[in-house]
């Protein structure tokens, strides 16, 4: 062995056996019935984690998969706090709320595992964009297995990290099985690393039971991305010894393949290659052995969270940054002269560009923003900021899942992006980023983990059909780890999205089309005037907060985006109190209630199918809390969006239906 | 010490009880931590079962042909 130092050679080798030691003792304890969960284990493939993990820095990150022990183990987390979340406990990596598929630990550069396949890797993107933003040399590994290259995720994550040159390494374990399927089932091609060139970057195939090839082929890879040459794909070719699961007796690996894998062990053959002695193996296995047994005495009573703690760590706490701030909950401005009118796209614009100037973590990404003689986004909001911001408006590919994949890691890397899409139908395709990951790594980090990521998206139904006017409130409002606020007017959309961007957790901000008060060629029909008088000075409109537009005494009306304006129509003439409920999650119930229990009748208008809406949440919120009040819903029916006018127009709730709504509930209270 | 093993939980179904196939070794063989003790029948498959410890099998609690509830002791060792 020339150019290695013994003790680095060891070192591997030792990494490698507590890798597999600490893969069998947890083996061992699934057998004996001693550990809750289930487990995916890694023996047979020590070589890809330690090889990769060696050349990487302390400081370098890594994202890992349902299969992430031996990740972690490489990365440099101790044997003690991985056997003690498997055990579910409190002194775990994460508390206990991640378990054996998520495990991590931030202060030592390892994302909780994702056990969506392929949905580290545009988080993984995204954390290496951060780097590229902030200009640091950090560079991000991100493991995957062969399954992963038949993902959507792969491709959009990808194929953004090759656009913008990012430091990303993905490292695609190819131990041959996805689960139980062989890679020639499903890959007409099934040399993965031919993928890269068809990107345009470098990808090699490496032997992956053989550490000192992976540790190389990494190490150049780890150059060239801190160079500023990335990304590269590595894909190891390795086995998997045991089960895809625990209950998997792996019956689908032919003997003799698996005779043959065991022959190229990556631990013996490293062992034979650098001429381990007796006394060095008895040394080092000593060692580890004496480890794990004090970590397993350890971890079997190790302190469980309290269930009392069950809902800790779904939100961070704010973090308010220093400036001093108005928070104003109801338009009311003086009328001092030191306001402005503006529409929700033009106060959305003033707002982005002052928080860009203010924090340079502030970046904006998304389709068709950022395009010099484009659109600004599909509805302006964005329109001429590329000139301003050339560097911090991120024009991505047609990839909703890939690029809030991305906003999503830069958000946990402590940027602070808007990601937006054109329509909020497309959030469908980027809902695992939103709520497998966004909304919940927070969680199954144990709390040390913050994802300050503002979404913002355009709903209602505009004359397009049914696939871009959906109301897609209805979708993310019980999503736990995510708020979810509905703007309607300018005034409020400008100081919601700057709570939203100091507020630390993902906020979704809904828009609608039909009030953005877009110019030009992306004016829309029947546009209902949205502007406000938006003030000078900095203000935000605090998230969970409702808002009362119009004091009244016989009945409550509940409404929020265009429904607020069509309830206003109808106002006076029924003496309706109106709330624009405005966030969507956490509602207020503060102020609904104490409406409510003024009129002791509520009608919810919603834009969108009856059945399943946010107006069920509210209208069961309101029974369970005060059962004497009346509550009804004016709802879209449960059809999809029509595209010809008259069935719109019949589709959507207005002035119209309201009245009737808030008639018939008095009527029969009064009956 | 004697290290008692008990019958994993395999099973696909929750409550089911597995079945003894045969044992791979005898009463006072030496065994291996990972060499296969025995074969189960689970609700799924028949499968090995590997043992969790180095030393002498020393009892078979559950014999050939029985099945039993997951987390019985099925075998005892005699850790050397």
């Amino acid at each position: 062995m020339t150019g290695y130092d013994r003790k680095f050679l060891l070192g591997m080798y030792e990494r490698m056996v507590l890798i597999r030691e600490f893969e069998d003792a947890v083996k061992f304890l699934f057998l004996e019935g001693t550990m809750p969960g289930t487990i995916h284990q890694c023996q047979g493939q020590e070589a890809t984690a330690v090889g990769v993990c060696t050349a990487l820095s302390s400081d370098d990150w890594i994202t890992s998969t349902f299969r992430g022990h031996g990740h972690a183990l490489a990365k440099g987390l101790g044997p003690q706090e991985l056997m003690d979340e498997l055990f579910g406990a409190e002194t775990g990596c994460c508390k206990g709320r991640g378990g054996s598929m998520h495990v991590g630990n931030m202060s030592k550069g390892m994302v909780p595992g994702i056990a969506i396949v392929a949905g580290g890797i545009p988080l993984a993107a995204g954390m290496a964009l951060s780097f590229k933003l902030e200009n640091k040399p950090h560079v991000v590994a991100s493991f995957f297995g062969d399954g992963a290259i038949a993902e959507g995720a792969f491709h959009e994550g990808v194929n953004m990290a090759a656009i913008w040159n990012l430091p990303l390494i993905l490292v695609c374990e190819n131990n041959l099985y996805g689960a139980s399927t062989h890679v020639d089932l499903v890959m007409k091609n099934s040399r993965i690393s031919d993928r890269a060139k068809s990107y345009g970057f470098r990808g090699e195939t490496v032997d992956g039971n053989d550490v000192l090839a992976v540790y190389e082929a990494a190490q150049k890879a780890v150059a060239e991305c801190r160079a500023g040459h990335g990304p590269v794909l590595l894909e190891l070719l390795t086995y998997r010894r045991t089960g895809h699961s625990r209950r998997d007796p792996c019956h689908y690996q032919p003997k003799d393949e698996r005779e043959a894998w065991t022959q190229r062990d990556p631990i013996e053959r490293f062992a034979a290659r650098i001429q381990i002695t007796a006394e060095e193996h008895e040394l080092i296995n000593t060692r580890v052995q004496k480890t794990l047994a004090a970590a397993v005495e350890r971890a079997k009573v190790a302190p469980h969270p309290s269930a009392s703690d069950l809902a800790e760590y779904v939100y961070a706490e704010a973090s308010p940054r220093p400036s001093a701030l108005n928070e104003q909950l109801n338009p009311v401005v003086s009328a001092g002269g030191s306001t402005r009118r503006l529409g929700i796209a033009e106060a959305l614009r003033e707002g982005i560009t002052e928080e860009m100037a203010a924090d340079p973590r502030v970046f904006c990404i998304g389709e068709d923003i950022g395009v010099p003689g484009g659109w600004g986004g599909a509805f302006t909001v964005t329109l001429g900021l590329e000139k301003r911001f050339p560097e911090r408006m991120i024009n991505t590919p047609i990839a909703e899942l890939g690029f809030f994949g991305l906003a999503t890691g830069a958000a946990m890397m402590g940027m602070r992006p808007i990601a937006d899409v054109q329509y909020g139908d497309f959030l469908f395709l980027a809902s695992d980023q939103i709520i497998n990951n966004a909304a919940k790594l927070r969680y199954m980090s144990g709390g040390t983990i913050s994802v300050p990521l503002v979404m913002r998206a355009p709903v209602g139904a505009t004359g397009r059909g049914s696939q871009h006017a959906q109301n897609m409130e209805r979708y993310f409002t019980g999503v736990p780890g995510l708020k979810v606020v509905a703007p309607s007017n300018a005034y409020d959309a400008k100081g919601l999205l700057k709570a939203a961007l100091r507020d630390g957790n993902p906020v979704l901000m809904f828009e609608h089309k039909l009030l953005y008060g877009s110019k030009g060629a992306r004016a829309e029909g029947g546009a209902v005037d949205a502007s406000s008088d938006v003030p000078l000075d900095d203000y935000v409109v605090p998230i969970g907060k409702a808002a009362i537009r119009r004091e009244g005494k016989r009945v409550t009306v509940l409404a929020w985006l265009l429904m607020v304006h069509y309830a206003m129509q109808v106002a006076d003439e029924l003496d309706a109190e109106v709330i624009d409920v405005r966030s969507l999650s956490p509602i207020d119930w503060e102020t609904i209630g104490a409406s409510v229990r003024k009129t002791g009748h509520a009608v919810i208008v919603e834009e969108g199918p009856v059945t399943g809406g946010v107006g069920a949440e509210i209208a069961a919120g309101i029974a369970e809390r005060w059962p004497s009040v009346r509550v009804t819903r004016v709802a879209s029916p449960d059809v999809p969006v029509p595209f010809t006018p008259v069935l719109e127009n019949a589709y959507r709730p207005n002035a119209d239906r309201i009245s009737m709504g808030v008639r018939q509930i008095l009527e029969e209270s009064h009956g | 010490m004697d290290v008692n093993m008990k019958m994993p939980d395999l099973a696909t179904n929750e409550g089911v009880e597995l079945g003894v196939t045969r044992w791979l070794a005898n009463v006072g063989d030496p065994v291996k931590r990972g060499q296969a003790l025995l074969e189960i029948e689970t609700d799924k498959a028949v499968q090995e079962v590997e043992c969790i410890a180095n030393g002498t099998l020393t009892t078979i609690h559950v014999q050939s042909g029985q099945k039993v509830a997951v987390g019985t002791v099925i075998a005892t060792i005699k850790v050397s």
